[in-house]
C-alpha cells in the first residue's frame, strides 16, 4: 500500500488518476472489478446515494457506471474499461458508508467483463509508474486527503 | 443490452421568491447528466429570474444554519453538461433581456417549448 498526499493507493490495482476510479483484475474468467480510490471518497465526503448501472448493460469506456451522491454533491463513476456489467455491489447501495470506509475492499461497485482488455487497459496506469503518474495527477491538482 | 440516452427535460418556473425550491432541479438535472442522459432545463415565469447575473452567488437554499448559495448548483450542473434554455416572454416578465442573464445556451418561445416536451422522454417540472 502506498500513500501519496495522505491518500492510500494499493500497489496491485490499475488506476485512471484523473477520474479516480480503481480495477482489479482481470480474474480467471477475464472480469475486472471496478471502484472510486481513496482519493474520490476523499474528495466526495460522506457518501449517502449510490446508483449503479444494471447488470447486463454494456458500457462504453468513459461513459458513466452510475452516480455518487454526498448531500448537495453529486458525480459520476466514468467506466475505465468498456465491457458489460456483470454484477454490482447491492451493500454499497444499501449503506454507501462502506465506500468511505473500504473503498478498496468492501466498498467496490460493479464487475465488468471488458469487451478488449489489452486495448482498453491502455488508458490505465499500474504498478509503481501507475503510483508515480497518480502521485503527479494530485501534485498538479493540489489534493491532499484528509484524515 | 447498450446503453440507452433518454432526453429529460425540466421545466423551472420558481424563482428568487422561494429559494428553497431553486437547488433541487438543478441538482436532478446534474444527475441525468451525469448518467450520460441528454439533461435540459428551461426557465420560465418566475424562474428566469435565477439566472440573472450576480443573483446565484448571493441566493441561500436555505434561510436559517450552514448553507450552499444557487451558485454551487448551477456550476455542478454546467460542469455535467446540462443544457440551459430560457422562456423568451419571461424575460420581459422579470425585466431583464438575455444579456442581464449568466450564459444560457439559447432562449425559445412557446412553440418550441411544446416541441422539447414533447420530443423529450421525460419532463419534470418545478
Amino acid at each position: 500500500m502506498s500513500e501519496v498526499n495522505g491518500c492510500l493507493l494499493p500497489d496491485d490495482l490499475w488506476y485512471w488518476p484523473q477520474k479516480h476510479v480503481w480495477v482489479r483484475g482481470p480474474e480467471d474468467d477475464g472480469a475486472v472489478v471496478i471502484g472510486i480510490t481513496d482519493v474520490a471518497q476523499n474528495l466526495a465526503g460522506k457518501i449517502v446515494v449510490v446508483n449503479l448501472k444494471t447488470p447486463g448493460k454494456v458500457l462504453a469506456q468513459g461513459k458513466s457506471a452510475g452516480t455518487l451522491e454526498s448531500g448537495k454533491w453529486v458525480g459520476s463513476i466514468p467506466t475505465p474499461v468498456a465491457g458489460e456489467v456483470l454484477a454490482i455491489n447491492e451493500s454499497v447501495k444499501s449503506n454507501p458508508a462502506i465506500i468511505n470506509d473500504d473503498p478498496y475492499g468492501e466498498g467496490w461497485l460493479i464487475r465488468v467483463r471488458p469487451e478488449d482488455w489489452a486495448g482498453g487497459s491502455e488508458w490505465l496506469v499500474n504498478g509503481s509508474d501507475g503510483i508515480e503518474a497518480y502521485r503527479s495527477q494530485l501534485d498538479a491538482q493540489g489534493i491532499q486527503c484528509q484524515r | 443490452m447498450a446503453e440507452e440516452t433518454k432526453k429529460y427535460l425540466y421545466l423551472v418556473t420558481h424563482g428568487t421568491e422561494t429559494p428553497e425550491r431553486s437547488a433541487s432541479p438543478f441538482f436532478l438535472a446534474t444527475t441525468a447528466a451525469l448518467m450520460d442522459h441528454e439533461s435540459t432545463m428551461v426557465f420560465t415565469i418566475t424562474a428566469t429570474s435565477l439566472l440573472k447575473k450576480g443573483v446565484a452567488e448571493n441566493l441561500y437554499i436555505k434561510d436559517t444554519g450552514e448553507s450552499s448559495t444557487l451558485k454551487f448548483f448551477i456550476d455542478q450542473a454546467r460542469e455535467a453538461g446540462v443544457r440551459l434554455f430560457v422562456c423568451a416572454p419571461s424575460l420581459d416578465l422579470n425585466n431583464c433581456t438575455v444579456e442581464d442573464l449568466i450564459e444560457v445556451d439559447g432562449v425559445v418561445g412557446g412553440t418550441a417549448l411544446n416541441e422539447m416536451a414533447a420530443d423529450a422522454d421525460v419532463v419534470m417540472t418545478f
